[in-house]
């Protein structure tokens, strides 16, 4: 049996269901919709699923993309069979032949809305275009956590394009094209980054494309 | 979800836990809905989505018409700080709704040790802490579980204990509080209707002169006479975050015929009733359908006794095996593992093995009445070792009574033995073994025969751990130990009276929760409300209670008569065994209960 790929959502409360949890629950949701899945050679036999790029918890995302195989012909009514399996949040939208690897991702299209709630903060359009002025020059270091210490990074390289826009006094909304992968840019050191830091960042996961900025599939 | 959630869930740890959602949590239409209940489990979410009576009792509760049956669990130390700060009131995970909206508020008390964590959630809810605080018949403060065999220490807080079996009793509750509202009943009387219910214990009725009109006491236990006809949640909940007992349990029986002395499980749970293995087999595997886990085991007391095991795992097997299912027997006795077991469990993953010979010695095993002797378990080990097993896991307890230092000392001699029969009979010795010995402090419990005995003072059991210790040093052993301190405080609690109430607020007060947890279990705090309260707590943990002595929890019965309990101690002093009772019927008083199970064999 050939991989398979499937895009779901991951919205409500399942923004909070960790990476390895996904899987475990995904896992279970085949076993559910009685889709068995080809398991590894082995000592212990693991099913083969994979998802690409691992979501943080708390993010929103729309094109979450599971590799996985599937013992003999996939019924026609899967995707159907999955949803009615898979918990609150967790949707698949399509089930389809992959036309590349995983590891040809390359950019994420992400948006998002960053909150100013405490009393004391508030948003303008001058804000709006201080954020625009201040993503428009040509390094952005932050500090990062690595294993070895703080370090510092430029993340401006890792940023296709990005622009901030007005919603309300207490609101800026937030749409990008990120690094996807080598290197992986978290949308969260995008909100650290910023000069008037917000007291949340929610972000959602909107679109993948390859390295030529095409819809990766 | 509330907004305020929002902000707070980011930071906090692993926050699946408080936002519901998971694959088959129950939303019901309030507007078909006239009772709410909210099943209130006083652990984290991981331990009580684990418990397999918070699954039965959702299960029930949601299949009556009109009830809403919720879950509510304690935050972590972080979450509670949040919600705390946010002032946002404890919520059930289905609706969010606050729990002090709903019509009862029920707690599972299965451990001494969580009874600060059920009082800390009352205050995390807005309720006032005290049934005599509270004056409107709802939210109605209900309890249930292993524990409320003794409710005296939670008295003052609970308005009515559930004694026994739930399955039932839970479903009578519901009506008969549904039929109070539309009556318009007030608090108090209710209560005296409820009291009438059999099983439904009301300890205020038994202050002071107590009221005319309240039943007799002892309130006995209810249980489910024929096992074949209690639900099995077949349709459970599938957590999206990993949880302590992360696949489908299935309950072979309840009750255990062994008789263990200090054991309270095995005499409150009396008598002992299996399920048929057909049942299993198709409930097993519709649970497994159903959930999509990789893994099931098998529940019991003592799984190794249930009469039809070979069958009812060669029955499971024929599904699981395809299917990379794994399925695993805890709970096994070292006297009856066999050959043909062993190669049962060996075909799915081969975790370790343990056994629970409780006592070092033969004398100290026939004081507690713990029917396996040392060749009975070298057997097995040899079995199991031969089987290609390097891993074997051996707990015992130290401060059983009567026990001297040469009983201590013969758990490390038992221990040398089981490696010396590694060595004798491993399939494969380039691999090791690891023996991994753990002791705890023995906790007498109310309804055992050893429910008069003493506890051992903390430091007595420190120099017992240590003589042990120093005569432990094989490689390949591995000796830990449970701590002295949580020991004594559970032993206070497990036989405590109505005044251990005021030590329990005290401790919550000050800030006391979780207390089953190293990470917030805090002596002082403890030692200090004692103090404040004026208890000694070595009154209730450390001294020999006399025959005649009224007990705090006779107010209940397990249907065991307390004359058998004591020929039960009285045996045990003289290290006399009882035999199971399925060689020979001791007549404990259960049969009186129902004439199923063991007790008609």
């Amino acid at each position: 049996m050939t991989k398979t790929r499937l895009r779901m959502t991951k919205l409500g409360p399942a923004v909070y269901i960790s990476h390895l949890d996904l899987m475990r629950t995904t896992r279970r949701a085949f076993t559910r919709a009685d889709i068995a899945l080809r398991h590894s050679e082995g000592f212990n036999p693991h099913p083969l699923m994979s998802f690409a790029l691992p979501l943080s918890v708390g993010q929103e995302s729309v094109c979450e993309l599971l590799d996985f195989e599937a013992e003999g012909a996939l019924p026609p009514d899967a995707a159907e069979r999955l949803n009615d399996a898979l918990p609150e949040g967790l949707r698949v939208l399509e089930i389809y032949a992959p036309e590349a690897k995983l590891s040809m991702i390359k950019y994420l299209e992400i948006t998002g809305y960053l909150f100013y709630d405490e009393k004391d903060k508030k948003v303008s359009r001058e804000t709006i275009s201080l954020f625009n002025d201040y993503f428009a020059a040509e390094k952005l270091i932050i500090s990062k956590k690595t294993k070895r210490g703080e370090g510092e990074i430029d993340i401006k390289p890792m940023i296709s394009s990005i622009s901030f826009s007005y919603y309300n006094s207490k609101q800026v909304s937030i749409s990008a094209i990120i690094s996807a992968q080598n290197p992986t840019l978290n949308p969260a050191s995008i909100a650290a980054a910023l000069p008037l830091k917000p007291d949340l960042a929610q972000f959602r996961r909107v679109q993948i494309f390859d390295s030529n900025l095409n819809v990766f599939r | 979800m509330d907004e305020r959630l929002l902000r707070i869930l980011p930071r906090v740890q692993k926050p699946a836990r408080y936002v519901g959602g998971e694959k088959r949590q129950i939303i019901k239409d309030l507007s078909q809905t006239d009772l709410r209940v909210a099943l209130c489990f006083p652990d984290t979410y991981e331990i009580g989505m684990s418990n397999l009576g918070m699954r039965i009792l959702y299960d029930v509760a949601n299949r009556a018409p009109g009830v809403w049956c919720e879950r509510v669990f304690a935050p972590w130390g972080d979450m509670e700080d949040e919600l705390r700060a946010a002032g946002i009131p404890l919520f059930a995970l289905e609706s969010g709704d606050a729990v002090g909206e709903f019509d009862i508020v029920a707690f599972s008390l299965g451990y001494e040790m969580s009874y600060t964590t059920a009082l800390n959630m009352l205050d995390l809810a807005a309720i006032p802490l005290r049934s005599s605080e509270r004056d409107s018949l709802t939210p109605l403060v209900v309890a249930g579980g292993t524990c409320c065999y003794n409710p005296e220490p939670m008295a003052d807080f609970i308005d009515l204990f559930l004694i026994g079996e739930g399955e039932e009793l839970n479903l009578e509750l519901y009506a008969a509080l549904r039929d109070a509202k539309s009556r318009g009943l007030s608090k108090p009387e209710f209560l005296l209707e409820a009291s009438k219910i059999g099983g439904i214990y009301v300890p205020s009725l038994y202050v002071g002169g107590g009221v005319p009109d309240a039943p007799p006491l002892p309130i006995t236990k209810r249980i489910v006479k024929n096992l074949d006809d209690a639900p099995i949640p077949v349709d459970a909940i599938v957590p999206s975050t990993e949880i302590v007992h992360d696949r489908v349990s299935l309950e072979l029986f309840r009750g255990c015929i062994r008789g263990c002395r200090f054991c309270q499980a095995g005499y409150a749970y009396r008598p002992a009733r299996e399920r048929s293995p057909g049942l299993l087999i198709e409930k097993g595997v519709a649970s497994l359908k159903a959930s999509g886990y990789d893994e099931a085991t098998l529940l019991s007391l003592s799984t190794s006794d249930y009469t039809r095991l070979l069958d009812l795992c060669d029955g499971l097997l024929e599904y699981t095996e395809p299917r990379n299912i794994s399925l695993s027997l805890p709970s096994l006795r070292a006297d009856n593992f066999s050959l043909e077991l062993m190669n049962r469990v060996q075909k799915v993953r081969k975790s370790g093995l343990t056994f629970a010979p409780e006592a070092g010695s033969q004398r100290l095993r026939d004081v507690i009445n713990k029917n396996v002797t040392e060749e009975e378990l070298l057997n097995t080990c040899r079995i199991a070792f031969a089987g290609g097993w390097n891993s074997v896991k051996l707990y015992f307890m130290l401060g059983l009574p009567g026990e001297t230092d040469e009983d201590v000392l013969a758990i490390a001699e038992l221990t040398n033995h089981v490696l010396h029969c590694w060595r004798e009979h491993a399939r494969n010795k380039n691999r090791g073994v690891r023996i991994a010995v753990s002791t705890s402090c023995f906790v007498p419990k109310p309804h055992t025969a050893f429910q008069w005995e003493p506890q051992v003072t903390r430091e007595e059991y420190s120099r017992r751990v240590a003589l042990l210790r120093d005569n432990m040093r094989a490689k390949n052993v591995t000796y830990s130990w449970h701590d002295a301190d949580t020991s004594l405080i559970e032993a206070v609690l497990a036989r405590g009276d109505r005044k251990i109430g005021k030590v329990l607020e005290t401790v919550v007060q000050n800030g006391g929760r979780l207390d089953a947890w190293s990470d917030y279990f805090d002596m002082n705090r403890w030692l200090a409300a004692f103090e404040t309260c004026g208890i000694d707590p070595s009154f209730y943990a450390n001294r020999a209670r006399d025959y005649d002595e009224a007990l705090p929890w006779s107010v209940v019965s397990t249907g065991v008569d307390e004359d058998f309990l004591k020929r039960e101690n009285e045996l045990a002093r003289q290290a006399q065994t009882t035999p199971d009772c399925r060689t020979r019927c001791s007549a404990c008083g259960a049969r009186n209960l129902c004439d199923g199970g063991v007790c008609g064999e």
